[in-house]
């Protein structure tokens, strides 16, 4: 499983492994560049001290350098060697395989430096300088500045490098023992700072975790919440609410469905109980004709109730076609005109004629027969019902408008719920409180935008936006 | 015993009245709460059966103000909603009970006899007086063991006065009691069901257990202690009135 917790860590550690290993390579080679190149400059600088002693003089070469040439008292190895390669001066402990640089200083050029190894374990540094002999001028009273003569001299300087190895190798090992330190502590660190940043997390996550079925009141403190958890706890909030409604709905809607089944059970319990306390043949055939009809009506009932659940479901293999919405909301309105008329209700048509939905024609049809139904009877006597179809940007709005009516703003916004009925005594049994119910479910899988609202008027607007 | 069932469902509301007249109650019926509240504080019933979902009145209005308005007869509740607060909220407004639909008819039988007997101080099932014992389960007036036959209306009768037993029932309260207001009531029906009920006890060897006394109405004397009814002071007897 994916965990923030992990991947920070693993992140952060991986890149911090990454940076701490380059910068103490870079550390290590900077180092050791700097201790070479000490190392070489003083090399350099020993073998021009000793190229500068070696003299001319007349036409003999010496090494003007009294004192053993060894390498315990001079701290390097020495030779001095003339072209054609004679020996002016020499270490004695010289190693005899040591040879030439191939690439010679060209004489006053600049020194060549190269490695050697003076044994299986020693290596060195080894410097050559190539340049001119210094003439010296021996007559007395005779005063010139020095000169150059015509001999070439090869001054070869070797130093061992062991010391700078060590001193590398001490370079190294801090680098290690640092940056392993260094990377522990900075684990530490990080494992500390992510579980700490991440603690809002957890606390979010276990106050959802503690959420049950019944209780379903926002759990997160708002005020406790770091502002990067905000949009998820406003989200969870926003779901939460969404949830308690949909819990208060279902919980209306089983109470209403149970009362709706309790009344016909009481009935058809009451009835047999006592036909068959008092068996008598009228009332038995009377029992019996009751319990029919009482089954008829439950049965009606589960009809309308799989309608309503199952919604758009039974228009899904019907193909959708173009339905213009007024000519179909006037043929209904018609066919229910002689019952309206004795109760003087009239309809109002308004808007585009040509306005028309998409969709299985079925499902349009129980629609706007639902809605031109409900606001017909629930109409009082000698009142009127307003239909209108209109485009609405890319969509279609149609809408219906009865009244006047009793319900306040927060009954409008119920309508659409199974079961619900203005009338608590709910004493109609002619009326189930589905229509609206079956419109708000075919409405949803057309993907229709509805709306119910209480005008100034005291009217009751349904509105179906597609 | 007369009861009224207030209960918007037709079909319930008929059943229960013809179940209940079976079991020997005088039962009124009426659909509406309003009708319900004007019926209750207009006649003296033994027992209300009160639906909560109304129309016009409902129920537990109609309770309240059956209540402040000093009504004292039991009221059971019959009602659909189930939940505990529904129970709670219906015995505050002043129900005595409370049962839920659907419902065996046996049971509310039984929870509307155990109502009216404790509206009446009575804890027992029977009740002895005289040498008669009445049972108020099995609906059966004995004398020595033996049932004395006696009809519906006859048995409300003698129930009524066993269950007041001590007080004198005047004629009119007897009417109110033992007929239902679609009954037509002769002006001698009561005296004539005394008579009945007189010449069958005495069958059975039983003389002068219900007084008359002339231009209050009829009594019968109050039980011995732990007899089940109600202990009253009252006359002996074998004093006996016409009325």
């Amino acid at each position: 499983m994916r965990s923030i917790r992990r991947t920070l860590l693993l992140s952060i550690l991986v890149a911090l492994f990454a940076v701490l290993a380059i910068a103490g390579y870079g550390v290590r080679a900077s180092a050791r560049s700097s201790l070479r190149a000490q190392h070489d400059g003083s090399l350099v600088r020993r073998a021009q001290t000793f190229a500068g002693l070696v003299m001319d003089d007349d036409d003999e070469l010496e090494f003007d350098y009294v004192g053993p040439l060894g390498e315990s008292d001079l701290g390097v190895l020495l030779s001095v060697t003339a072209d054609g390669g004679r020996v002016i001066a020499q270490s004695p402990d010289w190693p005899a395989d040591l040879a030439a640089p191939q690439t010679r200083s060209s004489a006053g050029g600049d020194p060549v430096l190269s490695d050697v190894r003076l044994s299986s374990e020693s290596h060195a540094r080894m410097v050559s300088v190539s340049r001119h002999a210094i003439e010296i001028w021996d007559e007395p009273g005779q005063e010139r500045p020095p000169t150059p003569s015509q001999f070439m001299v090869l001054v070869r300087v070797v130093g061992r490098t062991d010391a700078l190895e060590r001193a590398e190798a001490a370079v190294l090992s801090a680098l290690i023992i640092g940056g392993l330190i260094a990377a522990a502590g900075a684990a530490v660190t990080v494992w500390f700072g992510v579980t700490f940043g991440l603690r809002p997390v957890r606390r979010v996550s276990a106050a959802l975790d503690r959420l049950g079925p019944t209780d379903l009141a926002s759990p997160v403190a708002r005020q406790r919440c770091p502002k990067e958890l905000l949009p998820i706890v406003a989200a969870v909030e926003g779901l939460l609410k969404r949830l308690r409604e949909a819990v208060e709905r279902e919980r209306r809607f089983t109470d209403a469905a149970a009362h709706e089944l309790r009344t016909p059970i009481a009935e058809l319990r009451t009835i047999t109980d006592v036909a068959g306390k008092w068996p008598d043949e009228p009332r038995l055939r009377a029992a019996i004709t009751e319990a029919r009809d009482i089954a008829d009506e439950m049965e009606a009932l589960l009809v309308v109730l799989l309608d309503a659940a199952r919604g758009g479901e039974a228009y899904k293999s019907q193909r959708a076609e173009r339905i213009t919405l007024l000519p179909l909301a006037r043929q209904l309105a018609n066919g229910r005109l002689p019952h309206l008329h004795r109760r003087g209700v009239s309809f109002v048509f308004e808007g585009d004629d040509h306005a028309a939905w998409n969709g299985p024609k079925g499902a349009v049809l129980a629609i706007v027969r639902n809605l031109i139904d409900n606001a017909a009877e629930y109409t009082p006597d000698g009142g009127a019902v307003r239909v209108a179809a209109a485009q609405n940007g890319k969509g279609v709005k149609f809408e219906v408008e009865n009244g006047p009516v009793s319900l306040g703003s927060d009954e409008a916004q119920r309508i659409f719920e199974p079961f619900w009925r203005a009338d608590k005594s709910r004493s109609d049994r002619s009326h189930r409180g589905l229509g609206l119910a079956i419109v708000a479910s075919l409405a949803d899988g057309l993907h229709l935008r509805r709306d119910s609202a209480i005008t100034r008027e005291r009217r009751l607007r349904v509105t179906l936006t597609s | 015993m007369r009861l009224l069932i207030v209960e918007d469902s037709q079909r319930l509301r008929e059943s229960l009245a013809d179940g209940l007249s079976k079991a020997g109650f005088a039962v009124d019926s009426v659909p509406d709460g309003r009708q319900g509240l004007i019926n209750a504080r207009t006649t003296d019933y033994d027992l209300i059966i009160l639906d909560l979902m109304l129309p016009g009145v409902d129920g537990l209005t109609l309770l309240r103000e059956f209540r402040q308005s000093r009504g004292t007869t039991p009221v059971l509740i019959l009602s659909a909603r189930d939940r505990v607060e529904h129970r709670i909220e219906g015995l505050r407004s002043g129900a005595d009970d409370y049962l839920v639909k659907p419902f065996s008819f046996d049971e509310l039988l039984a929870r509307v006899e155990a109502l009216s007997r404790r509206s009446r101080g009575v804890s027992a099932n029977t009740i002895t007086i005289g040498g008669v014992r009445l049972d108020l389960a099995a609906k059966e007036f004995a004398v020595s063991g033996a049932a004395v036959s006696l009809t519906p209306r006859e048995y409300s009768l003698l129930e009524y006065l066993f269950l007041k037993a001590g007080h004198t029932i005047s004629r009119a309260e007897l009417e109110e009691h033992i007929y239902d207001q679609d009954h037509q009531v002769w002006s001698n029906a009561v005296d004539s069901a005394i008579a009945a009920i007189r010449r069958k006890l005495a069958d059975a060897g039983i003389r002068e257990l219900i007084e008359t006394r002339r231009g209050h109405g009829y009594r019968v004397p109050a039980p011995g202690p732990a007899s089940g009814a109600p202990p009253t002071p009252s006359r002996p007897a074998s004093i006996r009135e016409r009325p």
